[in-house]
């Protein structure tokens, strides 16, 4: 699987999925994982995407197959993030892409589009919030003083199977799903998971909606880290904002309906390049 | 993407595309291209399929990034085919697995199906004749005296871009994807695509269809390589066959041109043998 270099040399890691036709100059997709996730969670929504549009999953530095060998503190920032999806266009030689992103991914998407409109042709956000609210930094903490340390004590795994339930699956889901998921969020570095809990909580993606050129598809379940009030604000700050609730109360709306979701986000970026996306 | 051994030492190339649930085991379809073509072929059907099934597309030894440095002449036959795919299910750890064939593979498929019961769990053939028809031979030799000459004489590269504007195909299809096709068949290697070319009127699948245990669906345009009696002779012999008639254009590849309908007939056929819905929310 391919890798490309960032600006300040980390290795980043993508994967790409292309199916379409070799001969026809697909447009580029990039889905962006969340916290502590990693390329390999977009697998079940992949297929659904790939014959039309050359899917790129990248791994946040410090993510899944990204390097984590750098300066965690002061590698890890908003703007290194930005520059790094830059990165990764600039190797697939691409003027602009889609891009779509879930949880934290979708909030690096607001400011990705809102800095540079003429490289994001659509953004889709899955469940993101414009900040992690003190209720969430809360619940993250789980029983501990603060996020940092329930994570300095548990360790990625413990701190992923204990953060996982209620709010984010079903009491009644398959619990291959849940093992599958919770160990693969357990796999982070738990030094990057901490530089992202130092980072997170800073960031607000608010100021950056009024200056998003591209249209805006936000797709959220019923009760989300972005609380009522974000999805308002949403509503209210981007210029072209179209919002669809999934008719579902948990978190990982993409994990638990992978069909559902491609379809709206195949839909929405192929109607906007003026692509049928359904065959014969 | 993974290689495997066959028995005979042969290097042998398959991609895997597996969008599979990682916590279930998802069975495997292998899925096998036809003379002068490769696992490439399968791109476009690889995406509908692969969310509900390990999908393995086989190069032949020879085809393909499978080796072709053995004795072509030797190494070219029907077992040999067939030994390589129960290898490559070996490689896998898969007892059994569904296989689907296009052209020369779904010829493969009827006599691997035949000869190994317990291996296949269903056969899916499209657009594969039972034996070499006699007008087809002849069309592949061109302006030669066998198809073997042909492509001594043109090259490979040459006798695809001859073969290819087959009559009415050439007018209402995409030409870029026409262009595709071609190169990528130019691409196998003459000496391989002869022997090939002396191996496949040789073979006849009718005496084994009757040995078929498996469930086995048919996909075949209206107009094409099959002609009407080997559809019968399979409605026949077979003891569990469906017939699909596809409505492409009269050409070789049904597939190719009706990728979703081809896929969704195929998933629909295994998956409900296999008692699992292949659809999800």
């Amino acid at each position: 699987m391919p890798y490309a270099v960032a600006q300040d040399g980390v290795k980043l890691h993508y994967e790409l999925h292309d199916y379409t036709d070799p001969w026809k100059k697909a447009p580029v997709l990039i889905l962006q994982h969340g916290l502590a996730r990693s390329a390999r969670f977009w697998y079940n929504m992949v297929p659904y995407l790939a014959r039309f549009y050359k899917v790129i999953c990248p791994d946040l530095r410090g993510c899944g197959a990204s390097s984590s060998d750098f300066d965690l503190k002061a590698g890890l920032t908003i703007s290194n993030y930005i520059s790094d999806f830059m990165s990764i266009a600039d190797a697939l030689e691409v003027d602009d892409l889609h891009f779509a992103g879930e949880s934290i991914g979708g909030t690096l998407g607001f400011v990705f589009a809102a800095e540079h409109p003429g490289r994001v042709r659509t953004l889709t956000t899955f469940g993101s919030p414009l900040v992690v609210a003190d209720w969430l930094q809360k619940s993250l903490a789980l029983t501990y003083p603060t996020w940092i340390e329930a994570l300095q004590k548990m360790g990625s795994e413990a701190w992923s199977k204990a953060i996982a339930p209620a709010p984010a699956f079903p009491h009644n889901i398959d619990p291959g799903l849940f093992e599958w998921y919770t160990d693969e969020m357990g796999k982070s570095k738990v030094e990057v998971l901490i530089a992202m809990a130092e980072l997170v909580p800073g960031v607000d993606a608010e100021p950056f909606l009024g200056r998003i050129q591209c249209p805006v598809l936000g797709v959220y379940p019923n009760e989300s880290p972005a609380a009522p009030d974000q999805l308002e604000t949403m509503k209210r700050e981007i210029p072209n904002f179209q919002l669809l609730r999934m008719g579902t109360r948990f978190q990982v709306a993409q994990a638990l309906a992978p069909a559902t979701c491609a379809s709206h986000l195949l839909h929405f970026v192929s109607t906007h390049d003026g692509t049928a996306c359904r065959e014969l | 993407m993974p290689y495997t051994i066959a028995a005979d030492g042969v290097r042998l190339h398959y991609e895997l595309h597996d969008y599979t649930d990682p916590w279930k085991k998802a069975p495997v379809l292998i899925l096998l291209h036809g003379i002068a073509r490769s696992s490439r072929f399968w791109y476009n059907m690889a995406p509908y399929l692969s969310r509900f099934y390990k999908v393995v597309c086989v190069d032949l030894r020879g085809s393909g990034q499978s080796s072709s440095d053995f004795d072509l002449k030797a190494g070219i036959t029907i077992q040999n085919y067939i030994s390589d795919i129960l290898r490559i299910a070996d490689a896998l750890g898969v007892d059994n697995f569904h296989y689907a064939g296009e052209s020369l593979g779904g010829i493969i498929g009827f006599v691997l199906a035949a000869e190994h019961p317990k291996r296949v769990r269903t056969l899916t053939t499209f657009g594969a004749p039972l034996a070499l028809p006699e007008w087809l031979r002849k069309a592949f030799a061109l302006t030669y005296p066998t198809w073997v000459d042909a492509l001594r004489d043109l090259g490979s590269m040459g006798w695809s871009k001859t073969i290819s504007p087959t009559p009415a195909a050439s007018q209402n299809i995409d030409t870029d994807l026409f262009e595709w096709h071609t190169d990528e068949m130019g691409k196998t290697k003459t000496e391989v695509f002869i022997a090939m070319a002396e191996l496949v009127p040789t073979l006849n699948a009718a005496p084994f269809l009757k040995h078929i245990q498996c469930p086995v669906l048919g996909v075949y345009p209206p107009v094409g390589p099959t002609p009407p009696d080997h559809l019968e002779i399979m409605k026949q012999e077979i003891p569990n066959f469906q017939l699909v008639m596809i409505n492409t254009p009269p050409v070789l590849w049904a597939q190719v041109f009706a990728p979703a309908t081809s896929a969704s007939h195929l998933l629909h056929f295994i998956s409900t043998h296999d008692g699992v819905v292949a659809r999800e929310f």
